[in-house]
């Protein structure tokens, strides 16, 4: 089966900074891939520009078939969700108000309802608190939203920019639960993690990102046994 | 009784007015960060469009109301699609829009100079006729100020809050990356915005120039107190502009039967400025002010 996400020497940065040197990517039809390594080391900046968020200096990337377009509401709409770092959610409009707005570019009233019921059966405490607005929740409560509308677009693959990050242990594993049940229904994901234990359990496929390109590519097996690479990059 | 009849009475035709255009102002910062300098000339724009529709072709009042707003439509499409447009991903967009806007906007008044002279025309597009309540004449024109803001400042909330179109705005306004990421169209937002903006300011130009007369530079004094209701409201905070306008005409009016016509600018000035000193970031606003 054909690549969902194809990237091929993608360089990008901010104005003048370059900071993706020289990526290659692909996502498959399904499952989790993870990205990790330390801070500051392009991974938002590689799904940032997958969005189009940023512009891409120089690369080809094809997306389900075809070219990607230009420019990020493009790109979402054609089933490329990115759910960002820090959430971003729309303070001033209510839990319920977020999760539709994920579903802004689907026409279908009737299914969007249903992947609302979806989301909800997956965080029963967002269902508790529809009527709240986003701002009034706490940390993990703001992430469920954050994930609930990525999924709420429905796309093809969804990108989340390091789901862990600020949370307490104990929201992190329902947060990743959440995460291995989404990919267990045939969606493709891909997450950035500093840390890979957290994504270890779920995660199929993993990078390593090291200085704006990958150090060094495997799957979960082949992490195990080259942990002393890990250690070295993550100075765990 | 009657004073306060009075009060009221023209206070909120007061009030309704400066809602028509500071909510467009209100509207155009909050989704876009950008204060539109020629505002007020939107507004003249509405008026003389208005005024002409009458005068040269002969057009009923209602015609020539609706022409005097699509006007201001136009003219905001036009500033969006010829200028701004261009500059929105410069760096130190907010600053550079006020200059280009400002640019803009002595630019058309001064077409409008050109093409009108200088000559206070009267606004033909009003309702002429009084009747009382108590002691207390209204005119007619008061009543229809009153309920053409009141349509058009509904219709506007209606839409940002129950359409898929008016979440799109005020999702770009809460969160502008995290809309372009739900698929918003954030440039397409933008020019949505500027026309409605627009269209609020022709209308409030065609009400304003109904109670004085029409000039060139008529819209300076109504755009400079749409300005001074947005901050006191809290930049970009609609809803907060749409009540800071009421209260401030409101508050306008007693001071002009009380004291005089003359003090009611300056004191509503300094209200503003007893406000700003009590709350920095305007009635309504959310954003953080930090002081050092």
């Amino acid at each position: 089966m054909a690549e969902l996400l194809s990237i091929k020497g993608l360089v990008s940065g901010y104005r003048h900074l370059k900071v993706l040197r020289s990526v290659d990517f692909s996502v498959g039809q399904s499952g989790i891939t993870a990205i990790i390594g330390p801070n500051g080391h392009g991974k938002s900046t590689l799904l940032k520009t997958i969005a189009g968020l940023l512009p891409t200096w120089s690369g080809e990337m094809v997306f389900d078939g075809a070219p990607l377009p230009k420019g990020a509401p493009e790109r979402a709409r054609r089933g490329l969700t990115l759910v960002p770092q820090g959430d971003q959610l729309f303070t001033g409009m209510t839990v319920e108000e977020n999760l539709m707005m994920g579903a802004f570019s689907r026409s279908d009233q009737r299914a969007v309802r249903g992947t609302l019921d979806t989301v909800f059966a997956l965080f029963p405490r967002l269902h508790e608190r529809r009527t709240q607005r986003s701002e009034s929740l706490s940390g993990g409560e703001r992430r469920m939203v954050g994930i609930g509308r990525g999924l709420m677009a429905d796309g093809k693959l969804m990108m989340i920019d390091e789901p862990s990050l600020g949370l307490a242990p104990l929201i992190i594993e329902q947060i990743y639960e959440a995460l291995g049940q989404i990919a267990a229904d045939g969606r493709a994901i891909v997450v950035v993690e500093e840390n890979p234990s957290r994504v270890a359990k779920v995660a199929d496929r993993f990078h390593l990102m090291d200085g704006g390109a990958f150090a060094w590519s495997g799957t979960t097996a082949e992490l195990e046994t080259s942990s002393e690479i890990i250690k070295t990059y993550l100075g765990a | 009784m009657d004073a306060l009849i009075q009060i009221l009475v023209s206070g909120l035709t007061l009030g309704a007015m400066y809602a028509l255009g500071a909510v467009g102002l209100a509207l155009t910062f909050g989704t876009m960060r950008m204060f539109n300098m020629a505002h007020g000339v939107f507004m003249t724009i509405g008026a003389y469009a208005a005024f002409s529709t009458v005068t040269y072709f002969g057009a009923p009042l209602l015609v020539a109301l609706l022409m005097g707003i699509l006007a201001g439509g136009v003219i905001g499409a036009l500033m969006h699609l010829l200028v701004v447009q261009f500059m929105l991903e410069t760096e130190d967009f907010e600053i550079n829009v006020l200059v280009a806007t400002a640019g803009v906007g002595i630019l058309l008044q001064d077409f409008l100079l050109k093409v009108y002279g200088g000559y206070p025309f009267s606004q033909p597009v009003q309702v002429e006729g009084i009747f009382r309540i108590g002691g207390v004449a209204v005119t007619y024109q008061s009543v229809v100020i009153l309920v053409l803001a009141t349509v058009l400042i509904s219709a506007l909330a209606w839409a940002l809050t129950r359409t898929k179109f008016g979440m799109a705005i005020r999702a770009t306004a809460m969160n502008r990356e995290a809309a372009m990421l739900m698929g918003v169209r954030t440039s397409r937002t933008y020019l949505q915005v500027l026309i409605i903006a627009g269209m609020l300011a022709g209308a409030a130009g065609i009400l304003i120039s109904s109670l004085s007369t029409l000039s060139p530079e008529m819209g300076q004094n109504p755009a400079v107190r749409a300005f001074v209701i947005c901050v006191v409201a809290g930049l970009g905070s609609v809803t907060g502009a749409g009540i800071a306008a009421i209260a401030l005409g409101l508050f306008e009016a007693a001071i002009q039967y009380y004291f005089g016509v003359r003090y009611g600018l300056p004191l509503m000035l300094a209200l503003v400025v007893v406000v700003l000193i009590w709350r920095p970031a305007g009635l309504f606003g959310t954003q953080e002010v930090v002081r050092s």
